[in-house]
């Protein structure tokens, strides 16, 4: 199969450098900041009230925004370079008709978000976990919580690889494609939010509330489906232009 | 056999014209050389072949298919044509990534590599090869399917001579032994000794093309001791008669075979019939127009400037 060979040619090509590593080490460092918060924060009454109960636990842990942040850069930096340094060159010869090309990209960057989403959640819960110890309370998360805990960051972290896949195609230039996905993914949700206030049932923050269990304005499919829109949005776009350009 | 053609083809950038009602045909079995100076449209011609870019008008086709349209475009044809390479990367996994998209065997990758010279430096990250590694690399890209065609952008820049002449005797080989090889190159004296046939492009428009040994004789040089009746007897038949020093005639116009029977019929003896060249970079220069001698004036003496001063 034509296309099951591009992808595995794209998950080669993210396995060969060294971004998954440089990613890796950022998800490190939060997991660490988030547990460093635990054994050190406190509320503005100086209590551990944050981790008191199961939910504040799983508000805690609830990694998918910055799972679609990560994810979103990740996704922008692997499509991106691909231009940058003229390596879709050889893609687009192997598959001249690109979209195979193009989609065995998306699949690519997508499992690796995925990946990058499950890990960041699984290192955040892990890091609570062993820093509750020093604080007066245990681990009340359920077994439950937490698969769903990791199960949206890895579903946020999906979504959001594959935007940041569409805006690299969209913009081909490392550099902007990065400012596009800080742009669509920080800037642009609260600004929506502050000019249209009924919008924030859709912003990613929020619909990540939703998807790891802890409440929301809509319903756990609807977010699901906004989430997916989230991210195929900007892919079906850069998918449409990259068969229309040349490749310079 | 894929014989390229190319057929009125044209592709503007805004204003810019990049390739102007380009019209050639490279045929199976030789080494076509396809020069031009910088901007000509030799990239972007290619790229169109390959359907990289699209014409605005005109079309581009490998066998008689575009390239989109080949069954198995990676194993019909090879492609050198910019440095398309990660620098953190090792030249091995460039390679492996290559052969996965096109579904070759990895096991032609150490094939390849050994077959440019690059296995001991493999593992190495290809943004520490010299240019004329990357070079080998993207050879052993292009050969990775072991493909008839071959469309090579500039493939012997940066090569030692060692490298260069390896790269000639494969060229030279895969032609001979059906293949198409199309290859672009600013190197005039590499281009002499590798290429058949040449497709000399500037500003987009076809300047010439044909075979280079016809291309390159520029008349028949003609040694007699009765210069002036031969010149006036060539003339009468159309051919163009320059004299050059000692009497000799340089003909243009008429075969050499000709030339020899009309002398031979006028009863004049020949002391040498035999075909004159022009170097490749003299005929680059005046084809592309730039064929000004580039002379740097000669500094008066100062003697001579001084009194040029007075």
């Amino acid at each position: 199969m034509t296309w099951l060979r591009l992808v595995r040619a794209e998950l080669r090509k993210l396995t060969t450098t060294k971004i998954p590593w440089g990613f890796l080490a950022v998800l490190v460092v939060l997991s660490a900041v988030t547990a460093a918060a635990v054994v050190w924060g406190t509320d503005a009454d100086g209590s551990k009230g944050f981790v008191s109960t199961a939910e504040d636990q799983q508000s805690l842990t609830a990694f998918g925004a910055n799972a679609m942040i990560i994810a979103g850069l990740f996704g922008a930096i692997a499509v991106s370079r691909e231009y940058g340094h003229g390596t879709v060159v050889p893609t687009f010869l192997a598959a001249p008709r690109r979209h195979r090309a193009v989609l065995a990209q998306y699949t690519a960057v997508l499992l690796g978000g995925a990946l990058l989403g499950l890990v960041g959640a699984a290192l955040t819960v892990a890091g609570v976990a062993a820093a509750l110890p020093t604080t007066d309370y245990g681990f009340l998360m359920s077994a439950g919580a937490v698969t769903q805990v990791l199960a949206a960051s890895t579903f946020m972290g999906a979504s959001g690889a594959v935007l940041g896949a569409g805006i690299g195609a969209i913009v081909r230039n490392m550099g902007g494609a990065v400012t596009g996905a800080v742009l669509l993914l920080l800037v642009i949700p609260p600004l929506a939010v502050q000019l249209a206030p009924e919008a924030i049932s859709w912003v990613p923050g929020a619909l990540v509330g939703v998807l790891s269990g802890l409440g929301g304005d809509v319903a756990m499919l609807t977010a699901v489906l906004v989430v997916v829109i989230w991210g195929a949005v900007p892919a079906a776009v850069g998918l449409v232009l990259v068969q229309r350009r040349d490749v310079v | 056999m894929y014989p390229l053609n190319v057929e009125h083809m044209s592709k503007n950038y805004g204003d810019e014209v990049a390739v102007d009602d380009l019209s050639f045909t490279v045929e199976p079995g030789r080494v076509t050389g396809f020069l031009g100076p910088n901007g000509a449209g030799k990239s972007t011609t290619m790229k169109i072949l390959l359907d990289l870019a699209s014409a605005d008008r005109g079309s581009a086709t490998i066998g008689g298919t575009r390239y989109r349209e080949l069954s198995d475009p990676a194993r019909t044809v090879g492609v050198i044509l910019e440095h398309a390479y990660h620098p953190a990367r090792s030249g091995r996994n460039h390679l492996r990534i290559l052969a996965d998209a096109t579904g070759i065997p990895q096991s032609r990758v150490d094939e390849m590599l050994e077959l440019v010279g690059l296995t001991h430096a493999s593992d190495r990250a290809a943004g520490a090869y010299s240019l004329g590694m990357r070079q080998r690399l993207g050879l052993a890209g292009a050969l990775l399917g072991d493909p008839p065609v071959l469309v090579l952008d500039e493939p012997g820049n940066g090569l030692d001579p060692q490298g260069i002449r390896e790269l000639r005797d494969l060229l030279r080989s895969r032609a001979a032994n059906g293949g198409t090889v199309f290859v672009s190159s600013h190197l005039l004296a590499e281009v002499e000794h590798l290429a058949d046939e040449v497709i000399v492009v500037h500003r987009g428009r076809l300047v010439t093309k044909g075979v280079l040994s016809d291309l390159q004789q520029t008349g028949v040089l003609v040694r007699t001791p009765s210069p002036e009746p031969l010149r006036r007897i060539l003339e009468s038949t159309g051919a163009t008669v320059q004299i050059r020093e000692h009497g000799a005639l340089l003909v243009s116009g008429l075969p050499i075979t000709d030339i020899g029977d009309q002398a031979c019929a006028a009863g004049i003896a020949l002391h040498e019939l035999s075909p004159e060249s022009g170097s490749l970079e003299d005929l680059f220069l005046a084809w592309t127009g730039n064929n000004e001698p580039s002379v740097v004036p000669i500094q008066p003496a100062p003697a001579e400037r001084e009194v040029a001063q007075t």
